[in-house]
């Protein structure tokens, strides 16, 4: 994710940005994203975001 | 009575009991503590003299009666996440600084019915996040090195807790929050079970994973302040009706034979110092010492978990704070700034990949935890780390693994499956820096882990360790 794309992907979400971390918040993401990129492949079970199944 | 900054909670509250001592000279001599310490420290954000030297009194009037109060004139902290009735509650933050609770948070309300005094509101990263570059009331400092974070965002529990500012603290864990400051500072942090505690009056970061958590200088502590907030809430619906076992009893119980796995992900990985990496042995040899049985298990998911958990605790966060991220963006210190901002341009698409396989990731838990009872690692693959490293900004992606993703894997991947876990100091670096044994256990088995973890604690000296600070 370069910082072209931040500036527009923020610009799209009404999100105001300071200009010096730009770069900071686009290196977040990308690393957060190529983290992410590592559960491609895996056969993961089908979305949960429940709060009880995890414990009861 | 002489070293009342000494006592345990459990001492203390005897002491009471017994009217060795009264609630005012424990109460003064913490905030004398403060007063001389808390300057360098910064551990606190709001000192409540005045309301705690009056809860003293009235403790006094009644008589100081041994009526069962478990925590009878002990002198706690509360994390500025949660509400204080009347107390400003700033969350670590400039954007709730004029916040004062007209309630307190239901943890709140049972500690001080179980007889303890609030004297602290204590400092967090902002918005339990971590990372903070500039907190706006001071970089808690890590009592055993200044230069060195105290962890991340109960960082001000940390400090005052090892520091002898209060005797315990509640602190809040959302995917290490207690944890990591607790092998920081070289004391206890217990993350329930989700649901065992209210999560009513906690300022949220992520509802699905918040966890109010206690922290002591002992196991036995913890387990006295869990056996105080446990338990169900009409105010919070994802508390569990379960009864509340007698924590502090089950510390007695047997550890022969009870079947520890270590995630061998955590403990293989190259970013385990290696001075973590033999406390941490020498801590698997006193559980085997104590008649505990040792084997490697593996949780394919572990080393993402810290990942995992940004995308889906981080995202809430950017969800919960969309507002002032869009028109009150200014007061957050930087390092929250950023993170929030890249959490909000995630794709959610991204969130709903981490949401499936924190499913995964319960199910290799599950598998784990059917072949042994409690799950080991180090709390954190490292040494605290300097302040510097900790918040400088990230320039190049792969730097945040080492320095972002790594700490987080150790402790999130409980969280994000909601099982109790613990730290407990297992040692101390050469620098003199402490090391935290992490332990994990099946859903409710809160008694499980502190009996564990009590073992260990009775086994090794690193409890009676105390930060040079006077």
């Amino acid at each position: 994710v370069d910082e072209a794309r931040v500036r527009e992907l923020a610009a799209g979400a009404g999100l105001p940005l300071v200009e010096a971390e730009v770069a900071e918040v686009a290196v977040r993401l990308t690393a957060l994203l190529a983290e992410l990129d590592a559960l491609g492949g895996l056969d993961l079970p089908g979305p949960d975001d429940s709060f009880a199944a995890t414990t009861e | 009575m002489t070293g009342l900054t000494e006592l345990s909670a459990a001492e203390t509250a005897a002491a009471v009991r017994g009217r060795r001592v009264s609630p005012t000279e424990v109460v003064r001599a913490h905030l004398e503590r403060i007063e001389r310490l808390d300057p360098r420290l910064q551990a606190c954000i709001t000192v409540c003299a005045e309301p705690a030297l009056a809860a003293a009194r009235a403790l006094e009037r009644e008589g100081q009666r041994d009526d069962g109060r478990a925590l009878l004139g002990v002198p706690i902290g509360v994390k500025d996440q949660l509400w204080t009735k009347g107390v400003r509650t700033t969350a670590g933050s400039r954007l709730y600084e004029g916040f004062v609770p007209d309630e307190d948070a239901t943890a709140v309300a049972r500690v001080r019915a179980a007889g303890a005094i609030v004297i602290a509101k204590l400092n967090m990263s902002e918005l339990a996040l971590g990372g903070t570059e500039r907190p706006p009331w001071g970089t808690p400092r890590n009592p055993w090195d200044a230069e060195r974070t105290a962890g991340e965002s109960s960082g001000g529990s940390g400090v005052a807790v090892a520091a002898r500012l209060v005797s315990v603290s509640l602190a809040e864990d959302t995917g290490g929050s207690a944890r990591g400051p607790a092998a920081y500072c070289g004391v206890v942090a217990l993350r329930p079970t989700a649901g065992r505690v209210s999560r009513h009056g906690v300022m949220p970061l992520c509802p699905l994973l918040d966890t109010v958590a206690p922290m002591a200088r002992t196991v036995a502590d913890c387990a006295l302040l869990l056996g105080a907030i446990a338990g169900h809430d009409p105010l919070d619906p994802g508390t569990s009706r379960r009864a509340v076992p007698a924590y502090r009893d089950a510390l007695e119980g047997e550890v022969r034979g009870v079947r520890i796995g270590v995630v061998g992900e955590l403990l293989e990985s190259d970013l385990v110092d290696p001075e973590v990496r033999a406390a941490f042995d020498g801590a698997l040899e006193t559980l085997r010492g104590v008649g505990a049985i040792v084997s490697r298990v593996s949780i394919p998911l572990a080393l993402l978990a810290g990942a995992l958990f940004v995308a889906i605790a981080d995202t809430a966060g950017a969800a919960e704070h969309a507002e002032e991220l869009r028109t009150r963006a200014g007061l957050l210190d930087r390092a929250t700034r950023t993170r929030l901002q890249a959490a909000a341009l995630l794709p959610a698409a991204g969130r709903a990949l981490a949401l499936r396989a924190r499913g995964l990731l319960r199910e290799q838990f599950a598998a784990a935890l059917a072949t042994v009872d409690l799950l080991a690692s180090p709390t954190s693959p490292f040494l605290a780390p300097t302040h510097a490293s900790v918040s400088a900004p990230f320039r190049v992606a792969p730097e945040m693994r080492a320095r972002f993703f790594a700490r987080r894997s150790h402790t999130a991947a409980a969280a994000l499956v909601g099982l109790p876990a613990i730290s407990v100091p297992c040692g101390f670096s050469r620098s003199g820096l402490p090391i935290g044994l992490h332990l994990c256990g099946r859903a409710y088995a809160e008694a499980d882990v502190l009996r564990a973890a009590n073992a260990s604690e009775r086994a090794t000296p690193w409890q009676t360790r105390r930060p040079r600070l006077d």
